[in-house]
C-alpha cells in the first residue's frame, strides 16, 4: 500500500473512497483503540459501503492511546504541543517510518506555498527540528528547506528563548531578492510585536500556522496579517497552513494555487464539515465540525474528527479555530471555566 | 426616575401590614399555578421560545418555583424570627425588643439559566414591604415582566413597586439608591456588578457554583437512577443545583457502573419526553470535543446515538471533574461515601448542593463530612430542583440577609 500511496502524491490517478475503505479495512484491524470506537459506533469494514461513513476518530484519542496501524514497531513520533488542556497530556503521532510523510510533504508544499520559483531562500519561525525532534512542522520545515531552500542562505530564528530578532534583522539584510518566513502564528506575533520594520522584496511570502493560545497574545488572522504586511511590506504573500500534528498531510489557503484565499487539500485529504450533533454532512456555508480524511495517515488512523469549526465553500474551506469550551450560563459553571478558573494562581 | 417612582410607590407599602402583602401574593401565586391561566399560557410559550427549553421542563419549573413563593411567611417567620418584625417591635429576648426594617429598594440582576426565579426573589423584595427593580437576563427577557404584570393586576400598589428593565454591566444608577443588591450570574459577571455598588448597600451575589450527587449503597437501585436523571436533564443541567457528577457507593443492590448505565437509560427516555435544546454550532462542537474526550478516558460509557442528547461517562477511580453540562453526567465509584467530603473538599468555594440517596441514619454522618467542607444543602435525589422555601441559597440566609434591625434594649431593671 505504501508503494500506491508514494504514486497518488506523484500525481497518478486513483478512487479516493475506493483507497480509503481499504485503509479503513487495515487500520480497523490492526488498530484496537480504533476498532473498539468504530465497533461502539456498529461500523464495521464489512458493513461500511460508503467512505464517508467511516467513523472519524476524535484527535483527542492521540492523547490517551496509541493510535498506530503500521507493521512492526514505530520507528518515529510527532508529539503535539501542550495547548489548553495544558502541558500535562500530550498527543503522540506514531510512524513505522517517515518516508510517505515526507513524500506527501513535497508536493503540496509546492504547489501551495512555492509555485512560481525553484528555490527561496527560507528563514524559519520555528525550532530547528535538531533541537526540537518530537515537532512535526519543524520536521517539514527542514524538508522544505533541503527540497526548495536556496542553499547557504536563511536559518532558524527561534529557540528556547523566544525569537532571536536581531538574528533575523541580519539575516534579512543578507538577501537580495524574494525570502519566505516560515513558522508559527505565534512567532509572527512576536515579530511583529518586536518593532521589526523592513521591507521585503517583491515575491516574498510568509506561511504561518496554529494557534496562539498561551504562547502569545491572540490575534484574529485578518489582523495579524495587517500586522505582518505593515512590519515587512504591504505587498507581502500571507498564506495561512491547516494541519495538525495527528495529520501527515496539509491544507493551505490557495492564495498562489488558484487564486482564492480560501483553503484547499491534496487529493488524497477530503475535508468535510459535518454538524456536531449527528456527524453529518452540513451544506456549504453553514458552519460545523471539520472532518479530516487523510490517507497518507497510513500508519495510524486516517479518519480524524478535529475540534475545528469551519465552514465549506465551493472554492474551498474556512477555518474559524477551535470550538471555544462550551461556557454555562448564569451561576452554574462548566467544565472549560472550573479549569480555567481553578489554574488561575 | 424609574427609582424615584419606585421609592416613592415603596412608601405607602411600607404602611401595609405584612401579612396583608402575603395574601395578595399567594392570591398572585394560586393564579400562576392555575395551567389554564392566559398569563401563565404566554409565559410558558414565551420562556420555550427564548430559551430553548422543552416545554414539559418549563411547566414543572413554573410549578416549583411558584410553590417555593408560597412558602414566604414560613421563611420570614425563620429568617427574622417572626413575620411581625416586619410591622413593628416584637420581643427577640427579655429586655431586648426588635424591629426589621426592608432595603427600601431592592435590585435584581437574574441569570438565563432557570426561568421562573425572577418570581421568588421579586416576591421577596414586596413581603420586605420594598420596591423591586429588577434587571431580566438576555436570553430570558419575558419572566420578570409578566410576573410584574400579574402583580399589578392583583393590587396596583403592589405592582407600582415593581420594574423590569435591562441596562448595562457598567451601568451603576441601578444600585445606588437600593437597600440591596442581588445578583445571579458568573463570577466575573457578580464581580462587576459589586465594583458599582456603593459601600453600605447590602450585596449578595451568586456566582459559580457546583453540585453533584452522593448515592449511598443501600440507596444504590433503579429508582434513585431514575430520579437522578431527572435532575441531570432539568433545564438540561443548567442549574446551579444541577448534579455535574454522581459519587456511587460500591456493594449496593446495583454496582457503580451499572447504576451509572440506569442513569443513562432513563436520561434516554428522558431526552424523547423532554428533548435537549438546540446548541449553536460552537457549543454543539464544544460539547462534542469533551464528550469524545469523556469517552476516551472512561471506565465505561452510554451516550445518545447519532446526536448529542445526553451521556453518562463512569470512572471506578473517584475525582472532582466537573460536567460540560447539556446532560452529560459523570459517575464516579466509592467504596465510602463519607470519603466523597476528601474529593470535594478542594473546591469548597465552588460546593453547593448534594443531591443524596441513603439512608436517614447515615445522612447525618454524611452532611457532617461535606457540610465541613462547605456543601451548603444536602437534599433528596430527585428534588435538587425544588428547593423549600427556607432555603439558604449558597447557605445564607435569603431574607435575613436583606434586612437590617433596630432593638429598643429596656436596660437592666
Amino acid at each position: 500500500m505504501e508503494s500506491e500511496l508514494l504514486r497518488v502524491f506523484a500525481g497518478a490517478p486513483f478512487s479516493f473512497g475506493e483507497l480509503a475503505l481499504r485503509i479503513f479495512a487495515r487500520q480497523y484491524e490492526r488498530c484496537a483503540p480504533y476498532r473498539r470506537f468504530c465497533d461502539a459506533r456498529g461500523k464495521r469494514p464489512e458493513t461500511v459501503e460508503d467512505w464517508r461513513e467511516i467513523p472519524h476518530l476524535p484527535v483527542t484519542a492521540f492523547k490517551h492511546a496509541r493510535i498506530y496501524s503500521g507493521s512492526g514497531e514505530p520507528t518515529a513520533f510527532f508529539q503535539t504541543s501542550g495547548t489548553t488542556a495544558g502541558p500535562e497530556l500530550r498527543g503522540r503521532h506514531w510512524f513505522a517510518n517517515l518516508d510517505l510523510y515526507r513524500a506527501c510533504a513535497l508536493p503540496v508544499f509546492k504547489r501551495f506555498v512555492l509555485p512560481d520559483m525553484d528555490r527561496i531562500p527560507m528563514l524559519m519561525l520555528a525550532m530547528d527540528p535538531a533541537a526540537n525532534p518530537h515537532s512535526s512542522l519543524s520536521t517539514y520545515l527542514r524538508w522544505q528547506a533541503e527540497a526548495f531552500g536556496t542553499p547557504g542562505a536563511g536559518g532558524w530564528f527561534v529557540d528556547e528563548s523566544g525569537l532571536r530578532v536581531a538574528d533575523l534583522e541580519r539575516a534579512l539584510a543578507a538577501v537580495a531578492g524574494p525570502v519566505a518566513l516560515l513558522g508559527t502564528a505565534f512567532a509572527f506575533v512576536h515579530l511583529v510585536d518586536s518593532g521589526l520594520g523592513v521591507r521585503l522584496p517583491a515575491r516574498s511570502r510568509i506561511m504561518e500556522t496554529g494557534g496562539f493560545k498561551g504562547k502569545s497574545r491572540e490575534v484574529g488572522r485578518a489582523e495579524l496579517y495587517g500586522l505582518i504586511r505593515d512590519a515587512l511590506g504591504p505587498e507581502v504573500i500571507c498564506i495561512n497552513q491547516y494541519g495538525m500534528t495527528e495529520m501527515s498531510s496539509n491544507c493551505y489557503d490557495q492564495t498562489l494555487a488558484t487564486g482564492s484565499a480560501r483553503k484547499g487539500e491534496p487529493p488524497w485529504v477530503a475535508v468535510r464539515v459535518l454538524d456536531p450533533e449527528t456527524l453529518t454532512e452540513v451544506p456549504h456555508g453553514t458552519p460545523g465540525i471539520v472532518a479530516v480524511t487523510d490517507l497518507a495517515n497510513l500508519y495510524s488512523c486516517a479518519f480524524l474528527l478535529t475540534q475545528d469549526v469551519g465552514v465549506m465553500h465551493a472554492d474551498g474551506f474556512e477555518i474559524f479555530g477551535r470550538a471555544p469550551g462550551a461556557e454555562a450560563k448564569g451561576c452554574s459553571i462548566s467544565l472549560d471555566e472550573f479549569l480555567s478558573a481553578v489554574r488561575q494562581p | 426616575m424609574m427609582v424615584t417612582a419606585l421609592l416613592s410607590a415603596q412608601r405607602a407599602l411600607a404602611d401595609r401590614p405584612v401579612d396583608e402583602i402575603l395574601r395578595v401574593l399567594d392570591r398572585v401565586a394560586q393564579r400562576w399555578l392555575d395551567h389554564a391561566d392566559p398569563l401563565r399560557r404566554e409565559a410558558e410559550a414565551a420562556l420555550a421560545a427564548s430559551t430553548g427549553l422543552a416545554p414539559l421542563m418549563i411547566r414543572h419549573g413554573l410549578d416549583d418555583m411558584i410553590r417555593r413563593m408560597q412558602g414566604l411567611g414560613d421563611l420570614l417567620d425563620a429568617d427574622l424570627g417572626t413575620r411581625e418584625a416586619l410591622d413593628g417591635y416584637c420581643w427577640r429576648a427579655p429586655g431586648v425588643l426588635s424591629r426589621t426594617w426592608g432595603p427600601g429598594l431592592l435590585t435584581c440582576v437574574f441569570s438565563g439559566n432557570v426561568p421562573g426565579i425572577p418570581a421568588f426573589d421579586m416576591a421577596l423584595g414586596l413581603a420586605l414591604k420594598s420596591a423591586v427593580l429588577v434587571r431580566p437576563a438576555s436570553e430570558e427577557p419575558v419572566f420578570a415582566g409578566l410576573f410584574a404584570r400579574s402583580v399589578a393586576e392583583e393590587d396596583a400598589g403592589l405592582g407600582r413597586c415593581l420594574a423590569v428593565t435591562r441596562w448595562g454591566y457598567d451601568e451603576a444608577w441601578p444600585y445606588e439608591r437600593a437597600g440591596a443588591v442581588l445578583v445571579y450570574g458568573s463570577d466575573q459577571t457578580v464581580a462587576a456588578i459589586r465594583r458599582l455598588v456603593p459601600a453600605g448597600v447590602r450585596f449578595s451575589g451568586h456566582g459559580h457554583k457546583i453540585s453533584f450527587a452522593v448515592v449511598c449503597r443501600e440507596a444504590c437501585d433503579e429508582a434513585a437512577a431514575r430520579r437522578l436523571a431527572y435532575d441531570v436533564a432539568m433545564y438540561d443541567q443548567q442549574g446551579c443545583v444541577s448534579p455535574h457528577m454522581a459519587f456511587v457507593e460500591r456493594g449496593g443492590a446495583l454496582s457503580p457502573e451499572a447504576f451509572a448505565g440506569a442513569v443513562g437509560a432513563e436520561l434516554r427516555r428522558l431526552s424523547a419526553e423532554m428533548p435537549r435544546r438546540r446548541l449553536t454550532a460552537e457549543e454543539a462542537a464544544a460539547l462534542r470535543g469533551a464528550r469524545d474526550e469523556a469517552e476516551l478516558t472512561a471506565d465505561a460509557f452510554w451516550g445518545s446515538q447519532g446526536d448529542l442528547s445526553w451521556a453518562v461517562v463512569h470512572s471506578e477511580t473517584p475525582a472532582f471533574l466537573p460536567s460540560p453540562l447539556n446532560r452529560l453526567l459523570r459517575t464516579f465509584a466509592v467504596d465510602d461515601a463519607v470519603s466523597v467530603a476528601e474529593v470535594v473538599a478542594p473546591y469548597a468555594p465552588y460546593l453547593q448542593t448534594v443531591a443524596f440517596a441513603g439512608s436517614a441514619e447515615r445522612r447525618e454522618s454524611i452532611a457532617e463530612a461535606l457540610g465541613r467542607v462547605g456543601a451548603a444543602r444536602i437534599c433528596p435525589v430527585g428534588r435538587v430542583q425544588e428547593p423549600g422555601p427556607l432555603w439558604r441559597h449558597d447557605g445564607r440566609p435569603t431574607a435575613g440577609d436583606l434586612v437590617r434591625w433596630t432593638d429598643i434594649e429596656e436596660g437592666r431593671r
